[in-house]
């Protein structure tokens, strides 16, 4: 049960090699500059406890960064104070808005005049 | 009447319920990893869980208020169905708040990663290891310090404070079941069905954390964390065996580098009244002992490394039915050598070379190739 189980997971990265940019690390050159300073207290901060792949991979809400951030701000040794619980959650919010627009934009030029779809199940990291 | 196995999967059907992912303030994550540990001897190969194992998780966070939260994770694997975790949340100051419930003990660093999405290694640190050890049973280790996750059934009061801008402190004290056994701990005794407990008197303990933050992109040396950690119970029906565990962790980023070293020992009392010791018992009492150091570092955009050095040595007579070639004084010393893949949208592969050198038992070789993904 296990060898097709990870045969399909391989197939699956197979198909589907380089339809991103490497999930666990997020490329920020064209960032704007405040962005990318807060990116990188992002991937200090969070990369401590968990692969920056689950974050960047969350479908939380704008909204919704804030609380979480706070969240994982209490655990053991998080060293994420308020100032830089702030920065965390304005880059992922940041990154959120991006993220969806990119995906929308191919979509958008393919289904124009088609109805909005209805946004995927939430899920988060940890 | 229902079973755990039962209870855990009508539970992990409700996480998988769209009405509820889909419910505000619900947050749904979970993993999988499939593994596959080989190694060149054919003893160690009897006495691990070599071959294929799995491990899959799924969690379900729900916020009722702000300051009160319900967490549960269910996780299918060497151990069948469990409820690894199952707890309420009540988080009214940054400096004092309550879990009660299954809670994840906080006994050192590793705790906050045990997940195999959130460690690089295909393996656990020895002193944290279950089932990805060799010779692990109760006749010969009996697993590591403090087998990982620990979780237990009791209440955390915890928080935090800051020292100026640059030094967090977290703490937190807490009562749990404790450990379970009845010369030496038992492990299995700990998911037992319905995860009684086994006397009367909680076990108690403490993690203070210290952590030096340092959030500018200046310089090579961002954060620092050390922590201590201790418990201590009593883990037989009659109450006369004590344990004690002490721990003490650091990790910090060295410019691209992750450094992480930990190390504890658990002493706990043995029964000297059971017969067929095969030697004279001087201390009534075993202790084990175990460390680790690591470093990673990223090798590229997707691929990580991990350089591990650890160790787990048991000191005491053997107990009655041990192996024969298990000594008073056992060690294990293994080094590693790990890769991770991001494959795509948190898929992993991880791909692991390991080194195992024993006192009492034969050294072997040992590879990890394994395959997980995160959501």
């Amino acid at each position: 049960m296990a060898g097709p189980l990870a045969l399909a997971l391989v197939l699956r990265a197979v198909a589907a090699e380089n339809a991103d940019e490497g999930p666990d690390r997020i490329d920020v050159s064209d960032y704007p500059a405040d962005q990318r300073e807060r990116y990188e207290v992002f991937a200090i901060k969070c990369s401590k406890c968990h692969t920056l792949a689950r974050p960047i991979n969350a479908r939380l809400t704008p909204e919704e960064w804030q609380s979480y951030v706070k969240k994982m701000s209490r655990r053991p040794g998080s060293g994420i104070n308020e100032e830089s619980g702030q920065r965390i959650a304005e880059f992922l919010r940041y990154y959120s808005v991006r993220k969806d627009g990119e995906k929308r934009k191919p979509a958008d030029a393919a289904t124009s005049g088609a109805a909005k779809k209805p946004d995927p199940p939430r899920t988060s990291g940890q | 009447m229902m079973t755990r196995e039962a209870w855990v999967l009508a539970l992990t059907a409700t996480l998988a319920t769209p009405t509820v992912i889909w419910a505000a303030g619900v947050n749904v994550s979970g993993s999988v990893y499939v593994d596959y540990f080989g190694m060149t001897d054919k003893s160690a190969r009897q006495s691990s869980l070599s071959g294929i194992t799995h491990e899959v998780a799924v969690k379900m966070e729900v916020d009722v208020k702000e300051n009160l939260s319900f967490s549960a994770k269910a996780c299918y694997g060497c151990h069948g169905l469990e409820l690894e975790r199952a707890y309420v949340d009540f988080t009214p100051k940054s400096w004092m708040n309550v879990q009660a419930g299954r809670i994840p003990v906080p006994f050192g660093e590793f705790a906050l990663r045990t997940d195999p999405g959130s460690h690089r290694t295909a393996s656990k640190p020895l002193m944290y290891e279950m089932g990805r050890m060799v010779h692990y049973g109760g006749n010969a280790f009996n697993l590591g310090v403090v087998p990982q996750p620990y979780v237990d059934t009791g209440v955390l009061v915890y928080g935090q404070t800051w020292l100026g801008q640059h030094l967090q402190v977290w703490y937190g004290a807490y009562g749990v079941s404790g450990m379970k056994g009845q010369n030496d701990v038992d492990y299995t005794a700990l998911r037992s069905l319905y995860y009684n407990d086994n006397n009367r008197a909680p076990a108690g303990g403490g993690r203070l954390v210290l952590n030096y933050s340092s959030d500018g992109p200046e310089g090579v040396f961002k954060d620092a964390t050390l922590g201590v950690s201790g418990i201590y119970g009593r883990y037989d029906p009659a109450l006369k065996l004590g344990y004690t565990m002490l721990g003490v962790d650091a990790s910090t980023r060295l410019g691209p580098l992750v450094l992480r070293g930990e190390a504890a020992i658990r002493r706990t009392d043995i029964d000297p009244t059971v017969p067929g010791y095969r030697f004279q018992i001087v201390d009534p009492f075993i202790e084990k002992s175990g460390f680790y150091v690591e470093a990673e570092h990223h090798l590229g955009s997707r691929l990580q490394v991990v350089y591990r050095f650890d160790g787990l040595r048991r000191r005491g007579v053997p107990l009655p039915g041990s192996d024969p070639q298990l000594s008073p004084d056992s060690k294990i010393l293994r080094y590693t050598q790990g890769l991770q893949f991001t494959l795509t949208d948190a898929l992993y592969s991880k791909l692991e070379y390991e080194y195992w050198w024993f006192n009492d038992f034969a050294s072997f070789h040992a590879g990890h190739v394994g395959i997980g993904g995160v959501f």
